[in-house]
């Protein structure tokens, strides 16, 4: 199966709305509270931190 | 359509096989070959090939590139002038240098966007596989924590794989904008003037 450019452009781009739905979803069930984002937020898997 | 196709490989080997080396026929005609298939693969399949440049045109654009570069140096040097030479080698010299760092500042500005995007495109793959994996563990932290980092995750690799398509779909064209201004430059600096004498 050959993987073309439009694949790959449509691909990226359902990842990009589902990426941004899904963090619009994860901090809206914070409370859209940054505060709720600091407990254990030094820990090594951590990728979203708010310093 | 790919009859046509074809026929224009034919033609362009055709015609460069009289000013160029094989080897160096292969490439050409495999660059314009796959710039073709990638404009059938955008659907054009019908115009692909009037997309390019016709066979004879290619040929008239390489036609002024010298190949081989054998200035015409003339073997009596004068003792004054060798001696006008060395003196004035920290004029000429610095005006030589500053002329090179200015040519390869074009082609590191040039090369800037390419590299830009393919960074880009790395840290966004990495970076986004990296958070979705440990989106996991995260959860652990907190419900909301996990669903961000999972989100996250995603949108750096969307926008990581679509940063690497633009990188690999565009440098293509910067190597053959990067030749060709090479060859421009080679021209003007060294055949011209050896024409010229």
């Amino acid at each position: 199966m050959k993987i073309g450019k439009k694949f790959v452009v449509k691909l990226s781009l359902a990842f990009i709305i589902l990426g941004i739905t899904f963090s619009f979803l994860g901090f809206a069930s914070s409370g859209f509270d940054t505060d709720n984002y600091k407990t254990n937020q030094n820990n090594w898997y951590r990728v979203v931190r708010f310093d | 359509m790919s009859r046509s196709r074809i026929e224009f490989i034919k033609e362009l080997s055709n015609q460069l096989s009289y000013i160029m080396k094989p080897n160096e026929v292969k490439e050409l005609v495999d660059y314009y070959d796959e710039m073709i298939l990638d404009l059938m693969e955008d659907g054009l399949s019908e115009e692909a090939v009037s997309r390019v440049d016709s066979p004879e045109k290619i040929k008239e654009s390489i036609k002024g590139t010298p190949l081989e570069i054998n200035l015409p140096i003339s073997k009596k040097f004068s003792p004054y002038i060798i001696a006008l030479l060395i003196l004035g080698f920290p004029l000429w010299g610095s005006l030589a240098l500053a002329l090179v760092l200015v040519i390869l500042s074009i082609y590191i500005v040039i090369w800037c966007v390419p590299f830009t995007t393919g960074a880009i495109g790395f840290a966004g793959v990495v970076g986004g596989i990296v958070s979705t994996v440990l989106s996991p563990l995260a959860l652990m932290d907190g419900l909301h924590i996990g669903i961000t980092q999972f989100g996250l995750g995603l949108l750096l690799f969307g926008i990581g794989l679509l940063a690497t398509l633009f990188t690999m779909s565009t440098s293509r064209k910067f190597i053959t904008f990067s030749q060709n201004m090479t060859n421009h430059l080679k021209n003007q600096l060294l055949f011209k003037r050896g024409v010229n004498r």
